[in-house]
Formats: C-alpha cells, sequence, structure tokens
C-alpha cells in the first residue's frame, strides 16, 4: 500500500507539499489530481525517492523507495517524457535499463511490441514524438512486471488513439489486481477509469474519495419527485433547506438521505430521489476553487 | 553492483561519445609524437625518452572528461532520474560509474601509450626502460583521473558546467594561483596528476611532488572528489 504521512516539502520559502497525509488502496486505480503546483509531481518524485521530504514519509508497503528489495520489481514510474538520451535508440534505451535491472533483452522486445514502438525500436529517441516518448516510458515502467505502478501525467503528448491506448492498458493492469496511482489534468480520463481520487491544493489535501462519492458530494443536490409537492416543499423549507422547482419534481440542495428523511418523518409519497452528481472537472473546481485544472 | 556496471558500459556502447572521444585523444597524442620522430633524430638521453613517453599523458585528460562525460550527461539529459528508480542508493550508482570510469582511463592510458611506443620506438629509438616510469604513471593517473571526473560529474551534476571548470582548473587557475600560493600549488591536483606522469623526472620544475607523492595525491584526489560527488548526489533532489 502507498502511503503519505505528514509529508512537507519546502524550496527555501516554498512549500510544495504542506503537511500531505493519504493512502492509496491496493489494487485499485486511484487519480491524483490538483491544480498548477498543487504539489503532486513533488509528492511522486519523493515516493520514488528521487526528492527528499522536509519532513514526513512517503512509503510503499511501509518501506521508503530506497529501502525496497528490487524497487523496479515492486514499482514501475512513468514520470516527464524527457528524460531519454536524444541519440539512443529506443530499444537501447530499454535495454540499458534492463541490464541495470536484471532483466532479459527478451522483454525489451515484448515491450516493444506492446507498446507499439517496435518499427521505432531501432530509431534515436530524439527523433521520437512526444507520444512516443510516453509509450517508451510505459515500457520502461513495465520492465520488471511491478505490482504498483506510478504514473505522472501520463497522457501527455498522446493523441486519441493514444489516450484510449492508455485507458485500456490502466484497464487491464486493474484488472490483474494491481495497483495503479496516476495524477492527469484529463479529468475526463481519470473519471473513467479511477476508482478512487486524491485532490490535493496548495500540497495539502483537500478531499480522497470514491469517484461517485466525490461527484455526488460536490454537486449536494437532490433531485425528487412526488405526487404531494407542494407538502414535500413545505416540510423541506422548515427544515432550512433550498427548494426549486415547479410541479411534482423538486431541486433540493441537500443530500438524498436528508430530503428522504423528511419525507418519510412527514408521511409524504416519493415517486423518485436522485443524487444529482456533478462531473469529476465540477467537483475538482468546487474543491479547489481553480478556473483550471492541474498538470 | 556487476548489473550497474553491465548497465554503464551499455549506456557508453550505445552513444557514439567514447568512440570520438577515443579517436580525438589517439589524433592528439599522434600528432606531436609523430611530429617528433619526423622532425628528431635518436632520442640522445633519459629525459629525452622520458620527454617523449610524456606526450601519452593526453589520456589522462581524457580520462577525466570522460569520467564527467559519464555522470554529468546523465544529469544533462535527465536520464539520471531513470538511473536512479532503476537503483534508488545513490552510492552503488556512483560506485558503479567510478568502476567504469577507471577501467576507461587506464584504456585510454593503454592505448595512447600504444600509439606513442609504436610510433617513437621505431622512430627516435625511444627507450621504454628509461621511460617506464613515466608510463606507469600515465597509467595510474589515467585510472584515476577517470574516478576523479565521475565525482566532479557529480557535484556539478551537468556535463557542460564540469567540463568547463574543469578545463579552466587545468589549463588556467593552477597557473595563476602559482603566484599567490608559490610553491605550495604543488598539492593542488593539476600539479599533483602531472607529477605522477612526470616519472621522476620534474625536468628542474620545483612546483612538482615526488613521482610516488603524485600518485599518492592523484589517488587522493579521486578519492575525495568522489566522496563528495557522493556526499553531494545523496542530498541532491532529482
Amino acid at each position: 500500500m502507498i502511503e503519505v504521512v505528514d509529508l512537507t516539502k519546502r524550496y527555501r520559502a516554498a512549500t510544495a507539499v504542506d503537511g500531505l497525509s493519504f493512502r492509496v488502496t491496493d489494487g485499485a486505480i486511484t487519480g491524483f489530481l490538483g491544480p498548477n503546483g498543487a504539489g503532486k509531481t513533488t509528492t511522486l518524485r519523493i515516493l520514488l525517492g528521487l526528492v527528499r521530504p522536509t519532513s514526513g514519509r512517503a512509503t510503499i508497503d511501509g518501506n521508503s523507495y530506497r529501502d525496497l528489495d528490487e524497487p523496479i520489481r515492486q514499482v514501475g514510474a512513468v514520470l516527464e517524457a524527457t528524460n531519454f538520451h536524444p541519440k539512443r535508440s529506443g530499444r537501447n534505451h530499454l535495454r540499458m535499463l534492463a541490464a541495470a535491472a536484471g532483466v532479459s533483452d527478451g522483454r525489451v522486445d515484448e515491450l516493444l511490441e506492446f507498446v507499439g514502438l517496435r518499427e521505432a525500436a531501432s530509431r534515436a529517441v530524439g527523433g521520437y514524438s512526444l507520444g512516443m516518448r510516453q509509450r517508451l516510458s510505459v515500457a520502461g515502467a513495465l520492465l520488471a512486471d511491478p505490482r504498483v505502478l506510478v504514473l505522472d501525467e501520463p497522457a501527455n503528448g498522446l493523441d486519441p488513439e493514444g489516450i484510449r491506448w492508455l485507458r485500456d492498458f490502466l484497464r487491464s493492469l486493474a484488472a490483474e489486481g494491481k495497483t495503479v496511482f496516476i495524477s492527469s489534468h484529463v479529468l475526463g480520463e481519470i473519471q473513467q477509469i479511477a476508482d478512487e481520487v486524491v485532490i490535493i491544493h496548495r500540497g495539502r489535501l483537500v478531499a480522497q474519495n470514491d469517484v461517485a462519492a466525490l461527484t455526488a458530494r460536490a454537486a449536494g443536490a437532490t433531485r425528487v419527485r412526488s405526487p404531494e409537492a407542494a407538502r414535500l416543499r413545505d416540510a423541506l423549507a422548515e427544515a432550512g433547506l433550498d427548494v426549486r422547482g415547479d410541479g411534482d419534481e423538486l431541486s433540493v440542495t441537500a443530500p438524498a438521505e436528508r430530503v428522504g428523511e423528511i419525507a418519510a418523518s412527514r408521511g409524504i409519497v416519493l415517486h423518485e430521489l436522485t443524487s444529482d452528481a456533478a462531473s469529476l472537472e465540477e467537483a475538482f473546481l468546487a474543491l479547489t476553487g481553480e478556473g483550471g485544472a492541474s498538470q | 553492483m556487476s548489473r550497474l556496471v553491465r548497465a554503464e558500459i551499455l549506456k557508453l556502447r550505445t552513444v557514439r561519445t567514447l568512440l570520438w572521444a577515443t579517436l580525438a585523444m589517439l589524433l592528439l597524442v599522434a600528432i606531436p609524437v609523430v611530429s617528433i620522430a619526423a622532425s628528431s633524430g635518436a632520442t640522445t638521453s633519459a629525459g629525452d625518452d622520458r620527454s617523449v613517453a610524456r606526450v601519452a599523458a593526453v589520456a589522462v585528460i581524457f580520462a577525466v572528461l570522460l569520467g564527467i562525460s559519464i555522470f554529468g550527461a546523465e544529469g544533462s539529459n535527465g536520464t539520471i532520474t531513470q538511473t536512479l528508480l532503476v537503483a534508488p542508493v545513490r552510492e552503488r550508482v556512483l560506485a558503479a560509474k567510478a568502476i567504469v570510469a577507471a577501467a576507461l582511463g587506464l584504456a585510454f592510458g593503454v592505448l595512447a601509450e600504444i600509439v606513442v611506443v609504436g610510433v617513437a620506438v621505431p622512430g627516435v629509438s625511444l627507450s621504454v626502460h628509461n621511460a617506464r616510469g613515466v608510463l606507469a604513471g600515465i597509467l595510474f593517473a589515467s585510472a584515476a583521473g577517470g574516478v576523479l571526473g565521475v565525482g566532479v560529474g557529480a557535484i556539478f551534476h551537468r556535463q557542460g558546467p564540469a567540463v568547463v571548470v574543469t578545463l579552466l582548473w587545468l589549463l588556467i587557475a593552477e597557473s595563476i594561483l602559482v603566484l599567490a600560493l608559490r610553491d605550495r600549488v604543488k598539492y593542488l591536483p593539476a600539479h599533483v596528476f602531472a607529477a605522477a606522469v612526470a616519472g621522476g623526472d620534474s625536468g628542474g620544475d620545483s612546483n612538482l611532488v615526488r613521482a610516488w607523492s603524485g600518485v599518492g595525491g592523484a589517488a587522493f584526489y579521486a578519492v575525495v572528489f568522489l566522496a563528495v560527488g557522493a556526499a553531494v548526489l545523496s542530498r541532491r533532489d532529482v
């Protein structure tokens, strides 16, 4: 299990991560969201042992990345798609990592095929598109078939086909019971694939929940239909709730449970009681108060 | 550790930096020694033999630069991130790079000496026996230079600044510092390495320690720079 406990990272006067704590559930896809500069990349890099925290800890199964036995066999990471020698071929890049990890060249060829880079494998990475580099990064992360995958903005630079490939790939990993922790600014994609999301803002945790609960919570509105709508309206208004709508359908700014309890207490018949879920983007904006998405 | 060493060798084999560096070094050794062979007669003293053999000391500078590149290129290209994801214990990564740099530095020294001996023995009747101290010193200094270069690369993290500062230090800084330090300048890195390759023949230069002291000093600086590089690397956010 990935666990972040009271994590803080300061760069001189700037605080990138500020007392952040959360857990990532094993065997699930967890989205990691936040506006630009929220501290997502810093948090991921601390988790991967690349950045030293000022205080707190980020662990995988209770161990820091550095203390893991053969970490590449446990955790695969996809970071920015610029970490390549421009003159080295894609295949040689993977062979270099494979040699350090004790993985065979056969696995390298298998992965090049898997990520669709077999044809370009002998070309220098400097000539790759951003999407091809992302695919090469994914191949590198999968070299030793890790059970945890950490991805920082993996959809960057991918065309629609690439994004679809990535989505199917992440779903297949989840189906195998692997843990996926993914930061992204493509909130629609996260909404489609993630079981849970962790949202941070200014280095602090804003919310952690499953996607459905989070979007319902952000919306906060309940649609209710009743043959006794007038009585229900009065009852809800007496309870201090904001009620809108005409006819037999009302919109109430309150959780469905509260609306249902009030109706039951007055013996009012309901024909429909529905939480109006917001999109993840709406939830994100409501929680962070930002006009832009994360990076 | 053997995996990391193999990976480091693979990194060098899969780009052309090593090839170009080797060719450039051989050229810079061959041109002066061929020139000497073409313009001079046979060497007339042991001092002449050592002087000719010292042409191969170019290998030491190339070994330092290659050592810098072995680390610094990873920092410049960002591949250090992936290297550290595979091997997060940074001291082990640095140790693997130092092993490879020492071996390549030694190989540079051997290649340079093969060129010098191959040209100068028939060309100017070079006595290898007279020059053996110089030749041995170059081999040791080349290996130590590679290790020192890795340490410098780790300190600067980027290839460009590391190469520029190193060349400025070797070619200019110590020459200027002579004015302030006088004969104590002989304890500075460039002078120590120069003493190591002098083979006990300082040519009247009082600013060089004895050959064995030079060898010891070269080893000392290689270890110090590597240790400082390790300390800097262990604290650096990547």
